[in-house]
């Protein structure tokens, strides 16, 4: 397993719109080994940050296209800091 | 009428809770028996259908005075233990179908034997459908016996608990199952 963040832009998002790629269980976890953990916002920039755990990075890669928005950059990640933990993945 | 399963899956998350066929405390407190003779091979039982949230798992944790740490802690699940959030708890699942099965053979039956597996997790916010049906009937002295399969699939059809169970019913006009309950040495 693996986490991958995404950079992606959608000038003119809406809540809706964001809603819409999360409000079914089977749209933020396609499979079993894959589930999009956390996607931040922004309306004025458009822009999204969308963080994923999966075995496979074009598991992931296939999620973000389905999404339609103009994907920007896919790294891996190994740390995370949270309220003064620091993750090592 | 129960609508039938496939039909439910088809429906709204928001929809499926519609559905639940949970007896009210109301129910339970003037429950109508069912008899053995009242049951008939692939009938379906009543289907509970929920919906939790993380502040019911945390309850859950409480009662249970189980700390670990997947059933509550998010950071720790995702990071740790690379989970998809937090995770409902397996003795929840033995909770729920225990009350289902004793709720559904009140007041003179008794649930004897079941069991089950747990195959995939479930997460805040999903829909957990617990169904069951009738598989087999058996006559014995002084009750009768059904077998059911039962499982909980979630809002996308995924089986995730699959298990089998035994309940003593009442004959029409006969006695209680006795209690305690004594299971036929044939059986």
């Amino acid at each position: 397993m693996a986490r991958y963040l995404a950079i992606c832009s959608n000038p003119g998002i809406t809540e809706e719109q964001f809603r819409s790629k999360f409000d079914r269980i089977k749209k933020w976890r396609p499979d079993r080994r894959t589930w999009v953990i956390k996607a931040y916002c922004g309306y004025d920039s458009g822009d999204l940050v969308i963080e994923c755990e999966t075995p496979d990075k074009s598991n992931f890669d296939e999620w973000l296209e389905n999404t339609g928005w103009n994907v920007k950059s896919v790294n891996e990640i190994n740390l995370i800091h949270e309220a003064g933990t620091v993750w090592a993945l | 009428m129960s609508i039938a399963l496939d039909e439910l899956l088809k429906l709204e998350p928001e929809e499926m809770i519609e559905h639940d066929e949970t007896p009210t405390m109301e129910d339970l407190r003037n429950p109508k028996q069912i008899y053995f003779e009242d049951v008939e091979v692939g009938a379906e039982l009543p289907r509970y259908i929920n919906h939790y949230s993380g502040v019911h798992f945390n309850r859950w944790c409480i009662a249970m005075e189980n700390t670990h740490r997947v059933h509550y802690d998010y950071p720790h699940a995702m990071n740790h233990d690379k989970l998809p959030g937090v995770l409902f708890h397996g003795t929840w699942r033995m909770s729920i179908v225990a009350k289902w099965l004793k709720n559904w053979i009140l007041p003179n039956g008794w649930a004897w034997r079941s069991s089950w597996q747990i195959r995939d997790m479930v997460v805040p916010g999903e829909v957990t459908i617990l169904w069951g049906t009738v598989k087999e009937k058996h006559a014995v002295k002084g009750y009768g016996l059904v077998d059911l399969d039962f499982g909980i699939v979630n809002q996308d059809g995924v089986e995730g608990a699959p298990g089998s169970a035994t309940v003593a019913l009442p004959y029409r006009g006969g006695d209680p199952v006795p209690y305690p309950f004594v299971p036929p040495s044939s059986y």
